[in-house]
């Protein structure tokens, strides 16, 4: 009996054995190499060589602490998660139900939603900057049409330019929080709505006691990597404004990247990124922590 | 036997390949003298033309060293991509160890961060070695070869400013064309960018095109104070607090806000618009580089239904030209496998591509440059009539005209040319006054210089 047990870890083990070592040497490795560069004053051309990175203690980390574009970014980055992914969340819960319901063209609508996620960065933030142009865009049209007299500068102005990263946030992945939310929709047994209208729910009570509660493990899944990935933001940012108008939305990823490929300093840009790894660690510890209050599996 | 075989064989194909590929990926110096007259080499030289890939003289020079003895034994590849973002990558591939051995660095900002940042090779020994004389060679250019006193690039293209103008745009608002000898103020330039404005919304005519380099506001402030090496006081601090920084300014600000004659800078950048814009038919004016006689001779690519005229780039006061520009260069990355072989591609292909350039000026002053704007000022003519290369080439190489370094130059100029980007930005988007924006690059710009 132990002998199969050892045999069957043993086939686990060679048949998970591709993906261990692709994560041990594209993820563990890097990371770890990460923070041995992240102590040093490191010559991203000779490496060790000739003791050509030095040992300098803590002093990238006190840099990056020091580094006004990764602080800007860090609150950039919070305000995102902050403000945007619950948005998210709570408008892909809403489309999804209505996507859930037998509504007309329900096929194409969910086809439609879910484009902008499969479409590139770069092309959907190019239409994105024509339709909020602030003198000829529609958006700006339409809210002149509406009298409105104090126009938004949109990504053109350094108070509504991350704002406006924001909203294409949303709507690049808003597709894809609907889908998820759909498999996790399309779980909840009838029966508990059958029961509810017979006891005489309204559709509000129904979705805040049936729906809501037994969706909360997909809204806690898309809660941690939403959360994530409005942390390490980076794509759209570099293609719609490149970290401007000044320095208004600048992120801690493009921090990281334009202090290791535009100022070639990778030791400091490994103590960020490390810096960046534990705070992204601290929020879902803290996520993962309080989700025994709500979740319920 | 067949055991014996079946180990040794496979060993043979091994050190075989592994001699082979070391073979192909080095090279070898053969009879190399130290007047570097009759020396030849072999082995392979990957060039990364970058930047200098627009200029169809660089591949004739290539060309023309692949005919030499002296190369015969060599293997070039050429990296022609063009990918705007290969100044970003190529540290990154040489931090990886590929093979690139020349570079071209076609804005000095790059150089001084790439030798900052270690990726390219002092050139110095080799200069010594073939008593290259660079202030001889490389006349008033010889001086961005230089980087923290030490020589890093072969001066290649020289980048020589005009200002070109829609004349369909001059001719409905009922406007003079500019002078081609005598050039007009900034106060003037602006002035008149005001007159050939008109209408409103997507067809709306502007005066003129600036782009969001900065050169296009403070351009106008070191040209009068003598060259980007202005932007530090004597003692190496700032010296954005000179009037005359807030003077360009509030001119480009007017332009932008008060005359509307040219788009604001945040609509240029959102929009990604570019150079070839001018093309399009809805600016007066633009001034920029030689570079845009490429786009004028090539009505294929770059069609437009209007005839341009060109002429001297406006200047602070007096009569006198006056010209800002830099020089790109040629330089070796740390994984250049032969330097030898590599810098005497760089000093001859600069030579062989002054000889043949004709869109733009290239540094080496001991070859006679005869072609130059000849080929493609008569190509231009075919459609703007009244541009001849006797004109092209009084504006362009008037050797009285005063030259000036269009970029910052001093310490840290990539950093502090952020700074000022980034103040800028928010003036123009009327979100900053302008005292605060200057004090700001005063206290920011100090900074990072230190």
């Amino acid at each position: 009996m132990r002998k199969k047990k050892k045999k069957d870890n043993l086939t686990a083990f060679i048949f998970l054995s591709p993906s261990l070592l692709g994560f041990v040497v594209f993820m563990v490795y890097p990371f770890v190499y990460s923070i041995f560069i992240s102590f040093r004053d490191w010559n991203m051309f000779k490496g060790m060589k000739d003791g050509a990175s030095p040992f300098v203690g803590l002093s990238n980390y006190i840099e990056t602490i020091q580094n006004e574009y990764f602080r800007t970014g860090l609150i950039h980055n919070f305000s995102i998660f902050i403000i945007a992914v619950p948005l998210l969340l709570i408008l892909s819960l809403v489309v999804a139900v209505v996507l859930n319901s037998s509504i007309f063209a329900r096929g194409a609508f969910r086809t439609v939603y879910f484009l902008p996620y499969v479409t590139t960065v770069t092309a959907s933030a190019m239409v994105f900057a024509a339709i909020f142009h602030p003198e000829f865009g529609p958006i700006n049209s339409l809210l002149r049409g509406f009298g409105v007299r104090d126009l938004p500068g949109w990504l053109g102005s350094s108070k509504w330019a991350l704002p406006t990263i924001g909203i294409y946030w949303i709507w690049k992945n808003l597709g894809y929080c609907v889908l998820i939310y759909l498999s996790g929709l399309q779980g909840v047994d009838k029966t508990y709505y059958e029961a509810a209208s017979i006891d005489g729910a309204s559709a509000f009570q129904k979705f805040k006691t049936i729906t809501f509660p037994l969706v909360s493990p997909t809204t806690f899944f898309l809660l941690i990597t939403m959360g994530v990935f409005s942390l390490s933001i980076m794509a759209e940012v570099q293609v719609m404004t490149n970290g401007g108008p000044g320095k208004s939305t600048y992120t801690m990823a493009l921090a990281i990247y334009k202090q290791a490929f535009v100022d070639f300093d990778m030791g400091t840009a490994s103590s960020m990124a490390v810096i960046f790894f534990v705070i992204i660690l601290g929020i879902t510890i803290v996520q993962w922590s309080g989700q025994k209050k709500w979740v319920n599996y | 036997m067949k055991k014996i075989m079946g180990r040794v064989l496979p060993a043979i194909l091994v050190a075989t390949m592994t001699m082979s590929m070391l073979s192909g990926c080095g090279s070898t110096t053969k009879n190399v003298n130290t007047n570097g007259s009759d020396e030849s080499f072999s082995g392979t030289c990957v060039v990364y033309l970058m930047g200098s890939r627009h200029n169809e003289a660089v591949y004739q020079a290539l060309d023309a060293l692949k005919a030499l003895d002296k190369y015969a034994d060599v293997t070039f590849q050429i990296n022609d991509d063009a990918d705007e973002t290969l100044n970003e990558k190529v540290p990154t591939y040489v931090a990886a160890g590929q093979q690139i051995d020349i570079v071209y660095n076609n804005n000095p900002l790059f150089q001084q961060s790439y030798v900052d940042g270690g990726v390219l090779l002092p050139l110095d020994e080799y200069v010594e070695k073939y008593k290259i004389d660079m202030e001889k060679q490389y006349g008033k250019y010889a001086k961005y070869a230089y980087n923290n006193g030490q020589v890093y690039g072969i001066p290649g293209a020289a980048t020589v400013w005009g200002l070109y103008y829609n004349k369909q745009i001059f001719d409905n608002a009922g406007v003079d064309y500019p002078d081609d000898k005598i050039p007009m103020t900034w106060d003037e330039y602006s002035e008149l960018s005001k007159k050939l404005t008109s209408g409103s919304g997507p067809d709306k005519i502007y005066g003129a095109l600036h782009l969001t380099w900065p050169m296009y506001w403070y351009g106008q402030a070191i040209m009068a104070l003598g060259g980007g090496e202005k932007f530090y006081k004597e003692d190496g601090t700032s010296n954005i607090q000179d009037p005359i920084f807030a003077t360009a300014l509030e001119r480009t600000y007017n332009m932008m806000n008060v005359d509307k004659s040219i788009r604001t800078n945040a609509d240029i950048a959102t929009t990604g618009v570019e150079g070839t814009a001018f093309l399009d038919g809805h600016y007066g004016m633009m001034f920029s580089g030689t570079w845009v006689l490429n786009w004028l001779a090539d009505k294929e690519s770059y069609p437009r239904d209007f005839e341009v005229g060109i002429a001297p780039l406006p200047v602070d006061a007096g009569t006198t030209q006056k010209e800002w520009g830099v020089c790109g260069t040629f330089s070796l990355t740390q994984t250049a496998v032969d330097p030898e072989l590599s810098f005497n591609v760089m000093v001859d292909l600069v030579r062989e591509t002054t000889k043949r350039t004709s869109t733009e000026i290239y540094a080496d002053q001991t070859v006679s440059s005869d072609l130059l704007f000849k080929e493609t000022v008569e190509k231009i003519s075919e459609f703007d009539k009244q541009i001849t290369v006797d004109q092209v080439r009084s504006i362009f190489l008037n050797p009285d005209m005063i030259f000036v370094t269009e970029k910052v130059a001093g310490k840290n100029p990539s950093d502090y040319q952020t700074v000022i980007t980034e103040e800028t930005d928010l003036y123009f988007a009327k979100e900053q006054d302008l005292k605060t924006t200057i004090d700001n690059i005063e206290k920011r710009g100090n900074k990072v210089i230190e």
